[in-house]
């Protein structure tokens, strides 16, 4: 929040709850249009099962494409929903208040929905239960459902503890008795606000904010290895583990940004979620993005100087034959226009700053994308360059999944706050008595109801 | 004369033909000594798999035969019936031939030991059966350090996977019970489920 302009609680509660009263029609539209998404995407996978992997677009020659890329990309940007939150928690940083929640939950749903990619791109779904039964230790990709099962938990707990306080709030506003005011009431563990209890769920949190960031880069090493662990000229890379988590950071922000603004236009959150917080956000994602151009430029320039028999023809497809317009429209669009956006004072607006991230986040996808299939389509025994083809299949699933983000942000926020109400108050609590005249601040602290 | 050069020509015939019969007779007569062979039983060396194998060659008298080269071969089916050398060793002292034997299969196997002879003693041959119980079926190689780490680096991973779970149910198990338990301390729920402070 901006210094002198301290919302009224009665105000930052009734936005944040805003969400959970009754829908307009809008609501209700886009609601309809997501689950239409999704069900196409559903049947996408139906027909994909019935007529196998090929109706996706997948050949001998082409085995992994769409499916892993977006395993990686839906898995990234919820790596960017955790790093906002949980670093920003840790160095204490008020402009964090509005965002954590949208972060939180943005982080959670992403690696839901991603995780799914994993049973998508299965030949043999029925056969995953033997993933569990007889692993085979030695294969990175057992190694990929530990962590992000690992990373899974971890990300439900670190949004339920900042929940506990607005979820007594929700207790305590519906004494009906009906479903929602006992599942409040046993989410709300018994949370009255003392001092004591928010000493220990300030300890639980910040245990939580302290794992959830080293866990998270090692969820994108792990899935960054089950490429790099390969021999494959253009996956075989030392950079890999580095690289997919800065990328993973670079999407993750853009994806916040772009969900903390649809949900800023759509619950009208604009007094809460201001210029400041998008500057800042767009600070992060350019921060990220030269570090990403700078890995990127790094591989490539390795790779190429070496020149390698293997992967030169890995690099030319990519660079110069048959990959680069794709790559080059990455480098443009999602690598030095965000930049620019964002550098520049004209057009570091808010919709400047949403536009940049909509290009992040698509581009980086693209990119997934340009790290699987040249490798993959690169001939290694024949001379023939394999083929990854886009089907109806591929994309409807694709498009489903992408919808499937929002649909359940919408869902947790008609039931859940959309806005740290506690986090918020504190927040407000903590600024109204340092700019309060002196007077004002001792009798605050004497008549403070045990806040910390 | 004629009778002198009948006599001559006949006594040089005959030394010739003892001569010659005295080389063909080198040749053809076996020495005066037959030695006796006989295989030991075999015994385990301090390598995994590995026997010796040792022929003990004697005279009829027991005395041992020395400086004898013996040659050791196992009797195996290979497009017939043939003999596979597996090594040869020249007798002590004590007339003792050894060898080792790193059999590649386990089971009864036939072998046998061979000498040739030589200017002093006749050929000899021995036959035994040994069992093989511990043969060394494969070829291994030590593993190479960093081999070891690539075995032991999923359960290393998976171990730090449990921890963290381990950590992750801990704190949210203590925060949970630790909120639940601070205010159950000091109130109590009504039928509604709203806590009524009794502070």
């Amino acid at each position: 929040m901006v210094h002198g302009e301290i919302p009224a609680l009665e105000d930052v509660r009734a936005a944040a709850l805003r969400p959970m009263g009754p829908s307009g029609r809008g609501f209700w539209v886009l609601t309809g249009v997501l689950a239409l998404l999704v069900a196409w995407g559903a049947i996408g996978y139906g027909a994909q099962l019935l007529w196998g992997l090929g109706a996706a677009g997948y050949t001998d020659t082409g085995f992994w494409g769409i499916y892993e890329a977006n395993l990686v990309a839906f898995i990234a940007v919820s790596y960017g929903g955790a790093l906002v939150s949980a670093i920003l928690r840790l160095t204490q940083a008020k402009w964090r208040a509005p965002i954590t929640r949208l972060a939180e939950a943005t982080a959670l749903f992403s690696l839901l929905v991603g995780m799914t990619f994993a049973l998508v791109h299965l030949g043999r779904p029925d056969r995953v239960w033997r993933m569990i039964l007889t692993p085979q230790m030695a294969s990175p990709i057992v190694w990929d459902f530990i962590v992000i099962v690992t990373y899974l938990v971890a990300t439900m707990i670190f949004l339920y503890f900042p929940l506990i306080p607005d979820v007594a709030v929700l207790r305590d506003r519906s004494d009906d008795g009906g479903w929602r005011h006992r599942l409040y009431a046993l989410l709300a563990c018994n949370w009255r606000g003392d001092p004591e209890q928010r000493r220990i769920l300030a300890r639980g949190t910040t245990t939580v904010a302290i794992v959830i960031v080293p866990l998270a880069v090692f969820v994108h090493s792990v899935l960054s290895w089950a490429f790099a662990f390969t021999g494959r000229p253009g996956w075989h890379s030392t950079i890999f583990a580095p690289y997919f988590v800065v990328g993973a950071l670079y999407s993750g922000i853009g994806m916040v940004i772009l969900v903390v603004a649809a949900f800023r236009s759509g619950y009208k959150l604009h007094p809460y979620l201001t210029l400041k917080h998008f500057q800042y956000l767009g600070y992060l994602m350019i921060t990220l993005d030269m570090t990403y151009l700078y890995f990127t430029f790094t591989e490539l320039i390795t790779e190429g100087y070496v020149m390698n028999e293997e992967v030169m023809p890995v690099l030319e497809a990519m660079l110069v034959r048959q990959f680069a317009p794709y790559f080059w429209f990455f480098i443009l669009a999602g690598g030095f226009l965000p930049l620019v956006i964002v550098g520049l004072p004209r057009t570091r607006t808010i919709r400047g700053i949403v536009v940049a991230a909509a290009l992040v986040v698509a581009t980086m996808w693209l990119k997934r994308l340009l790290i699987v299939v040249p490798a993959v389509a690169h001939p290694l025994i024949t001379g023939t360059w394999g083929i990854f083809q886009l089907t109806w299949v591929a994309v409807a699933i694709t498009v489903g999944a992408a919808a499937a983000i929002p649909l359940l942000l919408m869902v947790f926020f008609k039931h859940f706050p959309i806005l740290s109400i506690d986090e918020m108050e504190e927040v407000a609590a903590e600024e109204a008595h340092a700019f309060a005249p002196p007077r004002q601040q001792v009798e605050a602290a004497v008549h403070s109801p045990g806040r910390v | 004369m004629i009778k002198r050069l009948a006599i001559t020509t006949t006594v040089l015939v005959l030394v010739l033909a003892g001569l010659g019969s005295g080389i063909v007779a080198a040749d053809d007569l076996s020495p005066s000594l037959a030695p006796e062979l006989r295989l030991d039983r075999a015994t385990k060396t301090g390598a995994k798999g590995q026997l010796a194998l040792s022929a003990v060659m004697t005279t009829s008298a027991g005395k041992p035969v020395s400086d004898a080269p013996v040659a050791f071969f196992q009797e195996v089916e290979f497009f017939g019936a043939r003999a596979a050398h597996l090594g040869t060793a020249v007798t002590d002292a004590t007339g003792t031939a050894i060898i080792s034997y790193q059999p590649a299969q386990r089971g009864r196997q036939v072998i046998r030991a061979r000498f040739d002879g030589d200017p002093r003693y006749a050929k000899a041959e021995a036959t035994a059966t040994i069992e093989v119980r511990d043969a060394v079926t494969q070829l291994e190689s030590e593993p190479l350090p960093l081999a070891q780490v690539r075995e032991w680096l999923p359960w290393g991973l998976s171990a730090v996977m449990v921890a963290v779970y381990a950590g992750l149910f801990g704190v949210l198990v203590g925060t949970v019970v630790g909120v639940r338990r601070i205010a159950g301390s000091e109130g109590h729920r009504n039928g509604k489920g709203t806590f009524v402070d009794e502070r």
